[in-house]
């Protein structure tokens, strides 16, 4: 791996570590000066992710979308550039305790268990060069990364209205943003999750059937990407037509989010399949 | 109330329709947990557990979920037809004052100013807007969004689609799949794999052409066929295929898969002349003419053979000879080095590789109406993810010198946001 992009990665992943850890001190203690460093050390992180990912672009000939090392870093990316967005437009510094560690996982085990081949930039392999790799892998960025989002605010919602609930006046969780606004924007992150994995099943399947002849095999992969999205079909329906909001939306929220990491992770490493890139 | 939902409208109720994605979704997971492939015992067979997708049961679930979503969808047309079309409804004051989002409050002005001050303030927010002028009362009513039932519509008919478009590939489609030598000639029934029923307009494809294209350190960055198209003998089309770009010609499309090799061997009598000569993969066997002796193909050398980077005269085969039952002999051969087989002096020759391209032929009549479904589907959820549907009521009545203003707001989602936004509807109304 290049030396830059190796600086790169290292300021990414002590930012983003950095960054969890005020977090955390400000959803404990609320002191707005805390909550800023953190959102400034987030938005270096995010600055040293882009400039990782610049430098491994500049020196492939194309976008980082080629194996395991190169999606993780992305989806980092995507996952806290969409939760900066969110925190930008809701004032919800909290929210970055429960996302940040998602993206901060997924580095540290870029940190111990990616493999030194799959750091240096190889050409791409036949079966990959497309026009549609890029548009795959980049709506799966946007939608893992709403998915994220929308995990740390289904979580956050879940301890916010079991304070309430149980009558405690915990300083700490009192401080949490009012649990209807966790709630909805939730639900808001997921409407837009949904729309990006549809897309991401549609062009897969329309590059697998140019590439293969064959738009749809049940490759492990595709079928847990399915799965996942009519989970999040179940979330939509159950709220809009059942009136599901609250712990019950925020239950199922979870669990479709579980379903994205054994989409991206599980699948990989119990199941073999086509899909054997990442 | 009707008086008990009967089995049609529990069946075709959306509430199935749930119930029925769940175990779709479960029994997708069970097919990639469970192995496909082997089955052991009678259960695992009459479930068809080695090929979950295309088991009875599993086709059954489908079809019901697609005719649910029918059904679903067929309900709702006249509802959607009306909110879309025929939606200008109107509410006196009391009822604008029960929704749970309202707001009450008094204007200088006479009816007609104050009128035109809400109607100008819903329009400049986007509303679209309505209205009924009494003597002493307006009604006005205002929306926005209303198309979002129109993207839930696509959406679900669009998955009808795709599910009717995989049916009719299924019913209508084929698949093979032929290594094919270059210099050779085959037609669309000599494919492995293919269904001869099903093939409507046979043909002949012409391998001409195949090689490999690396990268600096070696690796292939991509491989290449030329295929030639013949219909009763003659030329129609040829063109280069690759491993993202087929050739599609009425309908079939030939895939560029994979590539491989085959060893040509050639068979000599003793007078020194060539009776015969065949292609030979690895593990292949020869019957050597007038003889007891027949040659198997054991190996390349090395395996990768034209593919690596030893020149042609250093290409080997290693070859085994068996008279009858027994093994006779094996050996090593480079090219064109005469092999004796028996004493009367028949032998074989080893006279090089030949390219053989993998290549998948497909053709599959339901893949544009799949293309299309999935396109629409993303249409349909685009639409539900950026139409928000909203309606605003408000009721105005001449008081003294002043005009009452009975305000209030639907909508089914995202309501914080749009309690934001009825308020900054009745602050645009009070400064207009």
């Amino acid at each position: 791996m290049n030396q830059y992009e190796n600086l790169a990665f290292i300021i990414t992943f002590a930012a983003y570590s950095a960054a969890m850890l005020f977090y955390v001190w400000y959803f404990v203690s609320k002191r707005e000066a805390v909550g800023q460093i953190a959102s400034i050390t987030t938005i270096v992180g995010w600055i040293a992710n882009t400039v990782a990912l610049t430098i491994r672009s500049i020196m492939a000939g194309r976008l980082p979308f080629s194996n395991g090392y190169e999606f993780l870093l992305a989806f980092a990316w995507g996952i806290v550039l969409i939760y900066l967005w969110v925190e930008y437009r809701h004032r919800l510094k909290s929210l970055g305790a429960f996302v940040i560690p998602i993206a901060w996982i997924l580095l540290a085990y870029v940190l111990v268990a990616i493999p030194i081949e799959q750091k240096t930039v190889v050409p791409l392999m036949a079966a990959l060069r497309s026009k549609w790799l890029s548009v795959h892998v980049a709506t799966a960025i946007l939608s893992y990364g709403a998915f994220a989002v929308s995990f740390g605010l289904a979580v956050m919602y879940l301890i916010k209205v079991r304070n309430e609930n149980s009558g405690s006046k915990s300083r700490i969780i009192g401080n949490l943003p009012a649990a209807r606004l966790l709630d909805e924007l939730s639900y808001k992150s997921i409407t837009f999750g949904f729309f990006f994995l549809a897309l991401v099943i549609v062009s897969g399947a329309i590059w697998a059937e140019q590439a293969w002849g064959s738009y749809w095999t049940w490759d492990p992969k595709e079928t847990w990407s399915l799965i996942t999205w009519l989970i999040y079909g179940a979330y939509l329906h159950a709220r809009l037509t059942y009136g599901w909001r609250g712990k019950r939306a925020a239950v199922l929220a979870i669990i479709g989010f579980i379903a994205v990491m054994f989409t991206f992770f599980g699948v990989n490493y119990f199941l073999a399949g086509l899909h054997s890139y990442a | 109330m009707a008086k008990g939902r009967g089995w049609w409208d529990r069946f075709t109720s959306m509430k199935t329709g749930l119930y029925l994605l769940v175990a779709v979704s479960i029994a997708s997971a069970l097919g990639t947990l469970y192995p496909q492939g082997q089955v052991q015992t009678a259960w695992e067979r009459f479930l068809q557990l080695g090929d979950i997708y295309h088991s009875w049961w599993y086709i059954t679930l489908l079809s019901l979920l697609a005719f649910n979503l029918i059904a679903c969808n067929i309900s709702r047309i006249k509802p959607m037809i009306k909110s879309l079309f025929y939606y200008q409804q109107l509410l006196d004051a009391k009822q604008v004052m029960k929704f749970k989002l309202n707001h009450f409050l008094h204007l200088p002005g006479d009816l007609e100013r104050v009128r035109n001050q809400v109607i100008g303030t819903l329009s400049g927010q986007g509303y679209q807007v309505w209205s009924e002028t009494g003597e002493d009362s307006v009604k006005i009513g205002a929306q926005k969004g209303r198309f979002y039932t129109l993207g839930s519509f696509i959406t679900h008919l669009s998955f009808v689609i795709i599910l009717l478009g995989a049916l009719f590939g299924g019913l209508f489609g084929y698949e093979g799949y032929i290594n094919a030598a270059v210099g050779s000639t085959f037609s669309l029934n000599q494919i492995p794999g293919i269904t001869k029923s099903r093939i409507t307009n046979d043909f002949a494809i012409r391998a001409d052409k195949f090689w490999l294209e690396r990268y600096p350190n070696g690796t292939p960055s991509g491989y290449f066929s030329r295929l030639t198209i013949m219909e009763k003998d003659k030329v129609v089309q040829t063109a280069t295929i690759a491993v993202n770009q087929p050739l599609e010609y009425r309908g079939v499309k030939f895939y560029q898969t994979s590539y491989g090799q085959l060893a040509r061997i050639e068979v000599f009598t003793p007078d020194g002349s060539k009776s015969q000569q065949e292609l030979l993969g690895e593990g292949d066997i020869l019957v050597i003419p007038g003889t007891d002796y027949h040659l198997l193909l054991y190996r390349y050398d090395p395996a990768a053979a034209m593919y690596s980077n030893l020149k042609v005269k250093e290409l080997k085969i290693i070859y085994a000879l068996y008279k009858g039952d027994k093994l006779a002999g094996t050996g090593k051969v480079g090219i064109n080095q005469l092999v004796p087989v028996d004493e009367q002096g028949n032998g074989f020759k080893f006279a090089g590789f030949i390219p053989t391209t993998g290549l998948q032929v497909k053709k599959d009549p339901g893949v544009p109406i799949v293309i299309f479904g999935s396109l629409s589907i993303v249409l349909g959820i685009g639409m539900i993810m950026l139409l928000k549907p909203r309606k605003i009521w408000a009721v105005l009545e001449k008081q003294d010198n002043s005009v009452s203003i009975s305000l209030g707001g639907n909508s089914r989602r995202h309501s914080l946001e749009f309690e934001e936004e009825f308020r900054n509807l009745v602050v645009g109304i009070k400064e207009a």
